[in-house]
């Protein structure tokens, strides 16, 4: 099967050649650079792309619950699924979200393995009150301290809660905002997905 | 001959760039682009009841914050803008925000040891009371400084920062000195990370400590007493520094940051030279259960602008 990047490449070469031509009237001048354009352009187009389409997770330093250094890539479960949830103290549908899943976590774990990350966007007034609420709440997660936004805002997270799936690779396949009761039951079909290596739509 | 003459530079040029060009596979295949887009808009309606009239809001009844960030990075390199628009801002966030432009663009490099950062950066320094420039687009906040930014890692467990550059100010292009260029510097130790031995200590210990320095030249402000108009020349250099303590013995967790600042009058203090204390000291236990929290502030003179 013909490589579809040479098409692209034949096409544009086409259209660029006519267009020097109409518009300069040296003629070994356009040549020159039409073959240059066509050697780039070649380059660029003639090899197969094997990209994947997923977002690797970036490198962000932080802090974890006790307040001392902790890099994003860091972030790791040994090739199985891994969830980071974007929250705040001050923010009730993130809360709820957190204790819901919290209920139904060891059962995740069991059939999964998922790790879930709580990746906390309070600042410093209110970031010393997370590891008691935390442990007050009973919750099981992984809880990371974000305090000045940095993380946040290389994951492009706008209001939250701000809920990602990654795969065993640590790249990002999904991501969700907002949360109303019984969305968890969706989380849980992407893991499950995630989990048996499908991709995600 | 004319046309050989730039015939073969023309050529020699291009031949230039195959080299590099050669990866563009490589090019192609790390490069990820990312982004955001938000849009809030809203239409006000007249009520007399509340004296809400045409004349009110300027007639202009219809408003839209909006912004577009882009993000591209390609293995230790990044970069990103973000363009926002408020025509005219919603009500509650401040006038000066009308406009539209790019006030917020980036280039990045990042290594195991180094980052460095030119154009704009959002940057704190221990909790946040020597400097602090951060964004919060639904409160209208957003104070990044332009400038350049180092972060640097000799060892595991040491890390030093410095900044220097302006702050943003709604759409006011920096000139004739209209703010102060700040130039601060941070350095970071974490006990657990620098000696081997305590890796796996269940006392995590780390400490710091930041300065900050706001120049601006030819600052000078009037005041009237009595009847006379008096001009005050305001120090050029106005400082801020600070110490901190982070430490973790099992469930108990002790955060203190003391913050002293030197040399500014302003509005805001109503232009005395008293110094500027801040003192920050959280003190909590946690446990499978059960969190207890105790903290204590005290500020004096704070407000470094």
């Amino acid at each position: 099967m013909q490589d579809p990047g040479s098409f692209y490449n034949l096409k544009i070469c086409t259209f660029v050649f006519a267009f020097i031509f109409v518009f300069n009237p040296h003629f070994m001048n356009k040549l020159a650079w039409f073959l240059a354009f066509m050697m780039i352009t070649g380059f660029g187009f003639s090899q197969e792309t094997t990209c994947s389409k997923n977002r690797p997770l970036p490198s962000v330093d932080i802090k974890d619950v006790k307040g001392n250094p902790f890099n994003t890539l860091k972030i790791g479960n040994d090739g199985k699924p891994i969830v980071i949830s974007f929250w705040a103290s001050w923010c009730k549908p993130c809360i709820k979200e957190l204790t819901t899943i919290e209920d139904v976590y060891a059962d995740w774990q069991e059939e999964t393995g998922v790790k879930l990350y709580a990746v906390s966007i309070d600042d410093a007034r209110s970031s010393s009150l997370i590891a008691p609420l935390v442990n007050g709440k009973n919750w099981d997660y992984i809880v990371l301290l974000d305090q000045n936004g940095d993380f946040k805002r290389a994951m492009n997270v706008g209001p939250i809660p701000h809920t990602f799936v990654l795969n065993g690779k640590r790249e990002i396949v999904w991501q969700h905002t907002s949360f109303a009761e019984g969305s968890e039951r969706d989380l849980i079909n992407i893991i499950k997905k995630v989990k048996n290596g499908e991709e995600i739509k | 001959m004319k046309k050989i003459y730039t015939l073969f530079p023309s050529l020699i040029l291009l031949f230039c760039f195959v080299p590099f060009l050669t990866n563009a596979q490589d090019l192609i295949t790390g490069s990820q682009v990312s982004g955001s887009f938000e849009g809030d808009a809203q239409y006000y309606l007249k009520d007399s009841k509340m004296g809400i009239t045409d004349s009110s809001l300027d007639g202009r009844l219809s408003r839209m914050n909006g912004f577009t960030e882009i993000n591209y990075s390609f293995k230790n390199f990044s970069a990103g803008m973000r363009f926002e628009a408020y025509l005219p801002p919603l009500v509650g966030f401040d006038t000066h925000y009308e406009g539209y432009g790019v006030p917020y663009w980036f280039l990045n490099y990042k290594n195991d040891k180094l980052e460095i950062t030119a154009g704009n950066f959002y940057e704190q320094f221990g909790n946040g009371m020597t400097l602090r420039t951060w964004q919060e687009w639904t409160l209208g906040y957003d104070n990044s400084l332009r400038g350049l930014r180092v972060k640097f890692s000799p060892v595991d467990g040491i890390t030093l920062k410095g900044v220097w550059g302006i702050q943003r100010n709604f759409w006011e292009v920096y000139s004739n000195n209209n703010r102060g260029i700040v130039k601060g510097g941070d350095i970071d130790f974490f006990l657990n990370d620098l000696f081997s031995e305590l890796k796996n200590a269940k006392t995590k210990v780390s400490f710091g400590g930041s300065f900050v320095s706001d120049y601006q030249r030819g600052k000078t402000t009037d005041i009237l007493i009595d009847t006379l108009i008096y001009t005050l020349k305001l120090p050029e250099n106005v400082a801020i520094y600070s110490g901190r303590l982070n430490l973790n013995v099992g469930g108990v967790n002790f955060y203190t940051e003391y913050a002293h600042k030197i040399n500014d009058p302003s509005s805001m203090n109503k232009f005395i030279y008293k110094d500027g204390n801040g003192l920050f000291t959280t003190l909590s236990y946690s446990q499978k259960g059960l969190g207890i929290l105790a903290s204590a502030k005290i500020i004096d003179n704070m407000s470094y602008k």
